[in-house]
């Protein structure tokens, strides 16, 4: 064990993975904290620590569970090439966010239990997306599979403003993160048991064609999606705060 | 009665922008200072899970952290001012407001990025030169 943890450090393979895994950590573990953070808001001081802490803890937990399934799910053929797709969904997604607006019409949580039970339902959904990244990045190699989750921790835990801040402040690293997204899906797409065989010994430079097409796609999907979005009419949240 | 529109994110860039307004305020009456701030609106994923209300309550307490910095500093000089807070995109949020508002000019903060830098790292300052059709001072 201790022997194939040290053999990874002399791999650039697995640093440009762990590289890859932090981004998307970055990139799809904020949502969830916000959304903690948001659950627990109506509750007292003192229920919002246990809210944060069962919320995180379930969606750790989650994660691990996805993760294994996701892994042994990889190995099948064609589940590559639905793992791929989901990925540039996931991509576009990223890069062209559905405008929030005003939320739905929810009432805010009126005990601890609610507010978990909001919770862990959205971490279901959105640690899906951060574990399907993770498992394709990590491309088989358990330890970098282990790290990822790990790394995402505390991003889940104390992330929530950080990120959105850090997001907002440098959009760039979302259209990174895509094309990054895109990246990964075309490689895991080339390499799906179905396809290997035919592209190794007919187009090898798919290779790099696909993860290169799958990264162009979906920042060209993104952007023009995000272009037809009309934005938010100006509304000051500062006069009904006042009221 | 010249109408300023300073928008403020919290950071020492915008607090400059700010002691800029209130010079102008002190050495050229009348000015009205309209202070905003931009909060970036969450993900489609997050709001779908949590209430329009607690959402609007958290783009609120956000945007006054980062208005808390100005306010002290117009407080401490004795100048009235307004505020303003909003969600989206921060270049065509603010233009939008200086234009409801019928501001005269706007008086901003910026990293001084410019350039290359400014498009790749994402300037709000550029964006509002491109979008606005008014006098904007850029405080460095």
């Amino acid at each position: 064990m201790i022997e194939s943890v040290i053999e990874h450090l002399y791999d650039p393979l697995f640093w440009t993975g762990l590289v890859q895994i932090i981004v998307i950590d970055i990139l799809l573990s904020g949502d969830n904290a916000v959304v903690i953070a948001l659950a627990v808001r109506s509750l007292p001081p003192a229920q919002q620590k246990k809210g944060i802490f069962f919320g995180a803890g379930a969606a750790i937990a989650l994660r691990v569970i996805f993760a294994t399934f996701i892994v042994y799910l990889l190995q099948i053929p064609a589940l590559k090439i639905a793992g791929g797709l989901m990925l540039f969904w996931i991509a576009v997604k990223l890069l062209a966010p559905e405008d929030g607006g005003d939320g739905e019409n929810v009432d805010p949580a009126k005990n601890l239990f609610q507010a978990v039970k909001t919770i862990v339902i959205a971490d279901a959904v959105m640690s899906l997306d951060n574990v399907v990244g993770i498992a394709a990045a990590a491309k088989g190699n358990i330890i970098l599979l282990i790290l990822g989750l790990l790394i995402s921790i505390p991003l889940i835990i104390y992330g929530s403003t950080l990120v959105l801040k850090l997001l907002n402040r440098f959009p760039i690293i979302i259209t990174a993160g895509g094309a990054l997204l895109g990246w990964i899906g075309g490689e895991i797409i080339v390499t799906d048991p179905l396809l290997i065989d035919w592209i190794d010994a007919n187009a090898h430079w798919l290779h790099w064609g696909g993860p290169a097409f799958g990264a162009i796609l979906v920042v060209v999907i993104g952007k023009i999606v995000s272009r037809r979005r009309v934005g938010a009419k100006p509304e000051d949240l500062a006069a009904t705060a006042r009221k | 009665m010249s109408r300023i529109l300073v928008p403020v994110d919290g950071s020492e860039n915008a607090l400059r922008a700010v002691r800029h307004a209130a010079k102008l305020a002190r050495e050229q009456k009348p000015v009205e200072i309209h202070l905003i701030n931009v909060q970036p609106p969450l993900r489609g994923g997050v709001t779908t899970f949590v209430g329009s209300q607690t959402v609007r309550e958290f783009h609120v307490e956000e945007a006054q952290k980062c208005l808390a910095s100005a306010k002290a500093e117009l407080d401490k000089a004795g100048i009235p001012y307004d505020v303003h807070i909003c969600v989206g995109n921060a270049g065509e949020q603010i233009v939008a407001f200086a234009d409801s508002l019928k501001c005269d000019s706007i008086v901003m903060g910026t990293r001084g990025l410019g350039g290359f830098a400014g498009a790749v790292l994402g300037s709000v300052s550029n964006d509002v030169i491109q979008r606005a059709n008014i006098p904007i001072t850029l405080v460095k």
